[in-house]
């Protein structure tokens, strides 16, 4: 590993380690980073299963207005109810039947999926913006800034983190925007810590007192040097935690206090349903199995991502 | 409930994923027993009860809270004081209507202010001791005085308070008793008179509630605090058919025949309430013949019932109202056109799909079984364009916001079991006539109705059960003006929606002629319906459940008495 502190640290920033590689595969380390990775993910079996599950449910939630025969106002407000036609089984007309309040199931599934990858997105982007900043400050200035913000994230982790949501919500009020705050801010915590630890891996590398010794200034040094390296630890954690707040999200709306109705919403379908297992399995299943492949698919496009980018994890 | 069952269903929904798979066989089968079954501890213990015609066994979800009925609120406890318990009148068996019951006459003065009551002779308590005008008159003193030495309660004797308005020495802010109720005399053994210091109608129906049963004063003394529980050396002494034989709390209570009793004496010896929490549980253990019957049925449970030739399904009357009400203290709902498009866009038939055949569509703010009930009113048909047509005119006057904050409440009701579906179809139902509405569903005791009440609200979704079989007790609580939800000052202050009607009301319920009252309140539900502060919805049954070889049963909107009930 000497090579790794004289080697420019552009080249390493993305993917540490990545000079091990040349003796290896020579021209692969001549390409960009990126597009080397980009080649090992297309090999990668898991992450491609992951991105095709994930690529599926965006594509039809983008094309929802064209997809559903029966469409939400701007309000959100389903005004196609009717309740002579409820609980139908699947059939050419409806294709996953209809809801307890006879507004067409498929309609209300491709608007939820809308619901649930915003959910995702939005929360994860929110805990890795607050956490990067947090784990980078405390990181970076050590004493007694990193003591008290990483005893403060030891303590939101001491918390299970449903329960934490759930406290949350109940004290800024249930609602969609809150669910994401809520979501967001119970998974601080991990980016805070893997931006930490890559900072303090970084921090005191040759290339950075180099580069420091050069006039860099602290904000160039965090930005150019320090930051690139948690990039690829924070991607894999990022596409695992799009899964998990996606199910965190369900379990609020399940629990009544995420989405409200009349949203669309997986978690929200479930709850209003749950009860009609027997009676109208097609209206538990659809929305659950929806979570289900939605969270499977992030999960395996985390898990392949971690495996391309892990250098410990390469070659196994 | 819903707390509870949230934190439960948590855990359903990492199921809910394998939902896909239990729905592989979509018919659940009666045969099996779940483990919870075992929790009741009854299989190892006793035998099924098939064959024992002297033994009924009734399934309920909790235990009584206390048998002393003036003591308690809820209907688990009642389900066993009506046995135990009698007071001066009684409901006729099936009807809201009041008959003779430990008193055999009474007579009121022609003020209404003094009532005399004869005393049925030849009544004793399970005690042994004699009922007579001083056992009256000291059970009214024990509800009526807050000092009284056993005036003792952890409920505070709050239904007391809440149909006689008061305790001795409770005043209002002009000094005047808060209670209409001012004392209990003996005139001699089997005479009583009852002062009042003002006239109260409902004074006789007040009188039949379960609340209000007799308790034998040397019994109470006897037990002091502890009277009423398990724990006590008399667990209860009443006049009624049954007196308690054995009670392990949160297990089961044991009623025994009491064979001194004064009337027709019951055809069974022995009933036993067994509590069972859960509902299905329960349900399984009546179709296993565990339980000769239940109450409180899960919806689901109703289906299968009904497909079991072993069980037979009992449909009490309803004694409640499920409504759609506007606070005509906010635009447009002070404009009668407005209110009458609602009305017309509301799709009550639709509604009862909530339901599981356990509901009717309400035309009216009180049930079909209560005396009052107006039978000539015809409902507003469901008609989107005569809804839109009233709409139109309401317009041309009246500006409807944006947005019109629509209270649904958060948690299950009786006469609401799904209310959040039930404000999703009428929201969807009033988008189509162009009227936009935001769901409010706050926390429920501490923000919900206090909110309601002092009319934050536009429109809602509410509903009320009754206490004592009187008309005054559902329209009255509606419409005289005690909160706000209807319509008020803008500052929380409640005002009636209309005052003819408010003085309608408060005329019938000072009257004592039975049938003068009824007439009146015929003519109230006309004139609800025609001023239509609200939009009744729904009345609901509640289904019991009884194994097929039960007979006898009598179906009542107000209680559940088992006394009738033969087994074959």
């Amino acid at each position: 590993m000497s090579d790794v502190e004289t080697t420019p640290p552009e080249r390493d920033a993305l993917l540490p380690g990545i000079a091990d590689l040349d003796a290896i595969a020579p021209e692969a380390a001549r390409r960009p980073p990126w597009l080397d990775a980009l080649r090992r993910i297309r090999r990668s079996r898991l992450a491609m299963a992951g991105l095709l599950i994930i690529g599926l449910l965006g594509a039809i939630a983008l094309a929802a207005p064209a997809i559903a025969s029966q469409h939400p106002d701007d309000n959100g407000v389903w005004r196609t109810t009717d309740m002579r036609n409820r609980e139908q089984t699947p059939s050419a007309e409806h294709w996953m039947g209809t809801d307890q309040l006879g507004r067409d199931m498929l309609s209300r599934m491709v608007y939820a999926a809308r619901m649930s990858l915003l959910i995702g997105v939005v929360s994860v982007s929110l805990a890795i913006a607050i956490g990067t900043l947090l784990g980078a400050v405390a990181g970076f200035l050590g004493g007694a800034a990193d003591m008290a913000i990483m005893r403060f994230m030891d303590i939101m982790l001491a918390f299970p983190s449903i329960l934490l949501a759930l406290a949350i919500v109940v004290l800024i009020g249930e609602g969609l925007i809150n669910v994401m705050l809520a979501v967001g801010i119970i998974s601080i915590p991990t980016y805070a810590r893997i931006v930490r630890a890559s900072v303090l891996g970084e921090i005191n590398r040759e290339y950075v007192t180099a580069s420091r010794a050069l006039g860099a200034s602290g904000s160039r040094i965090l930005l150019r040097h320090v930051l690139p390296n948690a990039l690829a630890p924070l991607i894999v954690a990022g596409s695992l935690g799009i899964g998990s707040a996606i199910l965190d999200a369900a379990g609020l709306g399940f629990l009544g206090l995420g989405a409200q109705p009349p949203l669309a919403e997986w978690g929200l379908m479930l709850s209003d349903t749950r009860q009609k297992l027997f009676t109208a399995p097609w209206l538990v299943a659809f929305p659950g199995v929806a979570i289900m492949l939605t969270v499977l698919g992030f999960n395996l496009l985390g898990d392949g991502l971690r495996d391309v980018l892990d250098p410990r994890l390469r070659g196994r | 409930m819903t707390r509870i069952s949230r934190a439960a269903s948590r855990l359903a929904l990492s199921v809910a994923a394998l939902g896909l798979f239990a729905a592989c066989s979509p018919e659940p089968t009666d045969a099996p027993v779940p483990p919870a079954q075992m929790e009741t501890g009854s299989i190892e213990e006793e035998p099924e009860d098939t064959g024992d015609k002297d033994r009924l066994v009734f399934g309920h979800p909790a235990d009584a809270a206390k048998l002393d009925p003036a003591d308690v609120t809820d209907g688990e406890s009642l389900l066993v004081t009506w046995h135990i318990y009698e007071g001066l009148t009684r409901y006729v068996r099936g009807s809201t209507e009041v008959e003779e019951a430990l008193a055999t006459s009474w007579d009121a003065s022609e003020d209404g202010l003094e009532w005399t009551f004869t005393l049925r002779d030849g009544v004793t308590f399970h005690d042994g001791t004699a009922f007579d005008a001083d056992a009256v008159v000291w059970n009214f003193n024990r509800w009526f005085d807050a000092e009284h030495p056993q005036h003792f309660g952890d409920w505070d004797f709050s239904y007391w308070e809440y149909m006689f308005q008061g305790y001795a020495g409770d005043v209002d802010d002009d000094e005047n008793p808060k209670s209409f109720f001012v004392s209990a005399e003996a005139v001699d053994s089997s005479t009583v008179k009852l002062t009042l210091n003002r006239a109260s109608a409902p004074l006789l129906q007040n009188l039949a509630m379960g609340n209000f049963g007799f308790s034998s004063p040397a019994a109470v003394e006897a037990a002091g605090s502890a009277y009423g529980t398990p724990g006590g050396s008399i667990i209860a002494a009443g006049t009624g058919p049954y007196m308690v034989e054995e009670w392990r709390k949160d297990e089961q209570v044991t009623l025994l025949r009491y064979d001194d009793y004064w009337g027709d004496a019951p055809a069974t010896e022995r009933i036993e309430f067994r509590v069972i929490p859960d509902g299905t549980s329960r349900y399984l253990a009546l179709a296993n013949g565990e339980l000769d019957g239940m109450n409180q049925v899960n919806p689901e449970d109703i289906e299968q019932a009904d497909s079991n030739d072993d069980v037979q399904i009992v449909m009490e009357p309803a004694n409640n109202v499920g409504y759609f009400g506007f606070n005509q203290a906010s635009e447009p709902w002070d404009n009668i056109d407005c209110r009458l498009a609602v009305a017309h866009a509301i799709d009550k038939e639709g509604v009862l799909g909530l339901y599981a055949g356990d509901a009717e569509a309400a035309t009216q703010m009180m049930p079909p079984g209560l005396w009052g009930y107006n039978d000539s009113i015809e409902d507003y048909p469901y008609d989107l364009d005569q809804a839109q047509t009233y709409l139109d005119a309401c317009l041309e006057t009246s500006t409807m916001p944006d947005e019109v904050v629509f209270y649904v409440p958060p948690v299950q009701r009786f006469y609401f079991p799904k209310p959040k579906e039930l404000g999703e179809l009428i929201q969807a139902s009033l988008a189509g006539l162009g009227i936009n509405t935001a769901i409010r569903s706050p926390e429920w005791g501490t923000v919900w109705l206090p909110d309601v009440r002092e009319g934050k609200h536009d429109v809602f979704l509410l509903g009320w059960g009754g206490d004592n079989g009187d008309p005054d007790n559902f329209l009255c609580q509606f419409f005289c003006g005690g909160d706000a939800s209807f319509n008020g000052d803008g500052e929380g202050n409640g005002l009636s929606p209309d005052p003819d009607l408010e003085a309608l009301l408060k005329e019938a319920a000072a009257l004592s002629d039975q049938d003068e009252r009824m007439a009146k309140y015929e003519e109230a539900n006309q004139m609800i319906h025609e001023l239509v502060p609200s939009v009744p919805l729904v009345h609901r049954s509640p289904p019991l459940l009884f194994r097929s070889n039960v007979n006898g049963y009598v179906a009542s909107p107000i209680q559940t008495v088992l006394t009738s009930v033969t087994k074959e």
